[in-house]
C-alpha cells in the first residue's frame, strides 16, 4: 500500500478482500494463411497451436502448446495430447516430465503410426522425426497468506512471463525464454520419441501478489509482447528507475540487436523501435479486450501483422490477472 | 537483410542439382560395410537422392507435400549439351514442383535403427530415389552451369521476392569444356550474379575426391582443402556465406563463430544435406538432440515462497 493510501485515524477498517484470478485465452491460425492443393482447391491451413485453461478443484491450469510445422508429423495432435494429459499437479523436474510423458506417449505414437501407415513418405517422416511441440504451462492456487502460489514450466520457445505493477508501471518479474536470440534459433521441442532434454526444460515457482499479470503465448505472439515491452522500456527517461530483474538482460540484448544485429529477430526489433510503444500496459489491455472473441483476437493479430510488428505465425495467448475483490463479490473467474 | 525470406508457397525456392556423369565417375570412391567398392557415380546419385529426400521431408505436412520448391536435375557427361535428366514420370521436364518430385519417386524399403525414448528400435521405412548412377564420357561443367543459368534467369524474374535460387554442383574433377580456369569462373559468376530481392543466387560445389576420406563442409579457406587445383577452383567458384548463414552453420555444426570469419558454400567428400538444414522452409525446424547439460531451474526472487508452496508434496520442489 502506498503512503498516500494510509487509513486516517478513526476510519472504519477496509472490508476484507479475497484474492482472485481472471483468465482468458484464445488461439488463431496465422494471419496470412495459404490455400492447399493445386488451383486453389482445398482450405485454410490448420492452426497447430493449442491452449488449455481450466480450473481443477482449487488449481488454475493454464498452458500453451505450439505444434511444430516442419519437424515431425501430427504436431497439432501432439500439442493437444500434451495439454489433455496435464493434471492439477505441477510438473516440477526433468524426471517428473519424463514420467508424465511415459503415461501417454505410446498411445499417441500408436495412433499416429496407424494414421501414417498408408503413406510411406509420411510414415518414414513420423518414424524418423516423431511429433514436436513446445509446452508452456503454469499452475496457480491461493495460499494461506492471502497470495497466489504459481509454478511454471517452459519447454521450447513459447512464452511464459509475469509482470507486476510497481510505482505505476508494469515490471517484468519472470520470463522464459530468457534471450531474444532464442527465437532465432532452431528450438528443441517435446517429442514423444525423445526423452526430454534437461537443457530445454525451464522451471520456476513464485508467489504472486495482487496486481500480477501472467502471460503465456506461442512464439510469434511471445516475440511481439516482449518487443513491445522492451520498446517501451528502451524509451523511458534517462532518470527513470534502473531496469532490474529478467528485463535487464533482455533490454541489453534488444539494444545490441537494434544497433548491430543481423538476424531476423534484430530486424523485428528494428521494426518495433520504429513504432514507439507509449504505454505497454495499454497494448496488453488491447490484447485482453481482443480475447473476448476469436474474431476480435484474429482481427488484432492481423492488424499487428499488417503493421509489420507480428510475424506470420499461428497466434495463441493466455492472460491471467491476479487481483482482489471485496469478500462476497460475485466474479467470473475464467473467460475462455 | 539478404537471405532472410522464408521459403513458402507464395515465395517458393528453386534448387538445381548439377551432376558430373563423366567417365571418371566409374572409379571407386569408398567401400561399403562389406568391403565392396562404391563407385563415385553411385555415391553422387545417393548424395543427390538423400538431399532431395530431405527437401521433400521438409515440405511434407499432414495434408501432403507443399510446393515450397521447384527442383531441377542436370546431368553432364555425354557429348553435346547437358540436359535436365529427370527419368520415368518426369522425363523431359525441367524445373518441377516438389510435390510432383515426391509423387514420382521410386520407393525402396529399407530397415533402419532409430532411438525411441533412449532405446534402439528397428523400423522399416521408405527410401525415395530419383537419380540413378551414370558415367559416360567428358566433363562439360561450363555448359552445365550455363544450362542452369538459362533455367534460373527466367525463374528469378518470375519470383522477384523469393529466397534466391541454389545450384548444387557435384563433381570429381576438372571441366573438359574450358581452356582456362577463368572460363569456368565466368560461368559460375553468371549464376551467382543472378538475384532476387532477397540476394544473389548461391552456388554450392561438392567436390568428391579419390580417397573418399576427410570430409569437409563449408571450408573457411583453401588451406583446409587438399593441394589440388580443382578443389581450389571449386572453392573460388563457391558462394561466400553471409554472416547470418555463418552463424547458423556454426550452430548446426558446433563450430566457434569467432574462429570462422568467412565460409564458402562448398563440400569436399561430403554431400549437401547440411545445406538444406540452413533453409527456412515454411517454419524453423526443431533440433531435438539429446543433451547432457544440466537442468536449468529458475527461481524468481519476487517474494518469499509462501509456506504452502513448500509443505505440500504435490507442489514442493523435487
Amino acid at each position: 500500500m502506498a503512503d498516500n493510501d494510509e487509513i486516517p485515524d478513526g476510519s472504519p477498517p477496509p472490508p476484507p478482500r479475497t484474492i482472485i484470478w481472471t483468465a482468458s485465452g484464445c488461439s488463431v491460425a496465422k494471419p496470412s494463411n495459404d490455400i492447399l492443393g493445386p488451383g486453389g482447391v482445398g482450405g485454410m491451413r490448420k492452426n497447430e497451436d493449442r491452449l488449455r485453461l481450466v480450473e481443477i478443484e482449487n488449481v488454475l491450469l493454464a498452458a500453451v502448446a505450439d505444434g511444430a510445422g516442419s519437424s515431425g508429423l501430427y504436431c497439432g495432435q501432439w500439442a493437444q495430447a500434451l495439454l489433455d494429459n496435464l493434471t492439477k499437479s505441477p510438473i516440477r523436474s526433468l524426471g517428473g516430465l519424463s514420467r508424465w510423458m511415459d503415461g501417454f506417449w505410446k498411445t499417441f505414437a500408436t495412433s499416429a503410426r496407424a494414421q501414417a501407415a498408408p503413406f510411406p513418405a509420411k510414415f518414414t517422416k513420423l518414424v524418423k522425426e516423431g511429433s514436436c511441440s513446445t509446452l508452456a504451462a503454469c499452475w496457480m492456487r491461493t495460499n494461506d497468506n492471502g497470495g497466489v502460489d504459481l509454478r511454471w514450466l517452459g519447454y521450447g520457445d513459447s512464452l511464459f512471463a509475469a509482470f507486476q505493477w510497481q510505482d505505476g508501471e508494469l515490471v517484468m518479474v519472470a520470463c522464459n525464454p530468457t534471450s531474444l536470440g532464442l527465437f532465432d534459433r532452431a528450438p528443441y521441442l517435446l517429442n514423444w520419441k525423445d526423452l526430454p532434454a534437461a537443457s530445454s526444460l525451464h522451471l520456476g515457482n513464485m508467489s504472486l501478489p495482487p496486481g500480477t499479470i501472467v502471460v503465456l503465448g506461442s512464439d510469434g505472439l511471445g516475440q511481439f509482447i516482449l518487443l513491445r515491452f522492451l520498446t517501451a522500456l528502451n524509451a523511458r527517461d534517462a532518470d527513470a528507475e534502473p531496469v532490474t530483474g529478467p528485463a535487464r538482460a533482455l533490454l541489453d540484448e534488444y539494444r545490441r540487436m537494434v544497433q548491430t544485429g543481423g538476424s531476423k529477430m534484430a530486424d523485428a526489433a528494428r521494426r518495433h523501435i520504429a513504432v514507439p510503444c507509449v504505454d505497454f500496459a495499454a497494448d496488453l489491455e488491447e490484447l485482453r479486450m481482443a480475447l473476448d472473441s476469436e474474431a476480435a483476437f484474429a482481427e488484432r493479430v492481423r492488424y499487428w501483422h499488417g503493421q509489420g510488428l507480428l510475424v506470420n505465425d499461428d497466434a495463441t495467448l493466455i492472460l491471467i490477472d491476479v487481483s482482489t475483490v471485496e469478500d462476497g463479490e460475485i466474479i467470473d473467474e475464467i473467460l475462455i | 537483410m539478404p537471405y532472410s525470406q522464408d521459403i513458402s508457397r507464395d515465395n517458393p525456392g528453386a534448387i538445381i542439382f548439377l551432376i558430373d556423369q563423366s567417365m571418371s565417375m566409374n572409379k571407386p570412391f569408398t567401400f561399403n560395410a562389406s568391403g565392396q567398392p562404391i563407385r563415385r557415380a553411385a555415391y553422387v546419385a545417393n548424395a543427390v537422392n538423400r538431399t532431395m529426400e530431405e527437401l521433400v521431408s521438409r515440405c511434407l505436412r499432414e495434408d501432403g507435400v507443399r510446393d515450397y520448391f521447384e527442383i531441377g536435375v542436370i546431368g553432364y557427361g555425354k557429348k553435346g549439351q547437358p540436359t535436365f535428366c529427370w527419368e520415368d514420370g518426369l522425363a523431359g521436364r525441367k524445373m518441377v514442383p516438389i510435390s510432383e518430385v515426391a509423387a514420382n519417386a521410386r520407393i525402396e524399403e529399407r530397415e533402419i535403427e532409430i532411438e525411441v525414448r533412449g532405446e534402439l528400435v528397428k523400423e522399416k521405412v521408405a527410401q525415395s530415389k530419383w537419380v540413378r548412377p551414370a558415367a559416360y564420357e567428358s566433363t562439360p561443367m561450363r555448359a552445365a552451369l550455363l544450362v542452369a543459368y538459362a533455367a534460373l534467369e527466367g525463374w528469378v524474374y518470375r519470383h522477384p521476392h523469393s529466397f534466391p535460387p541454389i545450384v548444387i554442383n557435384i563433381t570429381d574433377g576438372a571441366a573438359t569444356d574450358v581452356d582456362s580456369e577463368d572460363e569456368l569462373l565466368q560461368a559460375a559468376r553468371k549464376i551467382t550474379n543472378l538475384k532476387t530481392g532477397d540476394g544473389h543466387a548461391l552456388l554450392f560445389n561438392c567436390h568428391i575426391d579419390a580417397d573418399g576420406k576427410h570430409p569437409i563442409v563449408f571450408p573457411r579457406s583453401t588451406m583446409q582443402l587438399p593441394n589440388d587445383p580443382n578443389a581450389k577452383l571449386l572453392f573460388e567458384m563457391s558462394s561466400e556465406m553471409t554472416d547470418r548463414q555463418r552463424a547458423i552453420i556454426c550452430e548446426l555444426l558446433d563450430r566457434d563463430l569467432h574462429d570462422t570469419p568467412s565460409m564458402r558454400s562448398m563440400a569436399y567428400n561430403a554431400d549437401a544435406v547440411s545445406l538444406v538444414k540452413l533453409l527456412d522452409i515454411g517454419t524453423r525446424q526443431a533440433l531435438n538432440v539429446p543433451s547432457e547439460e544440466t537442468l536449468t531451474v529458475h527461481k524468481e526472487s519476487v517474494a518469499e515462497p509462501a509456506p504452502s508452496l513448500m509443505k505440500d508434496d504435490d507442489w514442493a520442489d523435487e
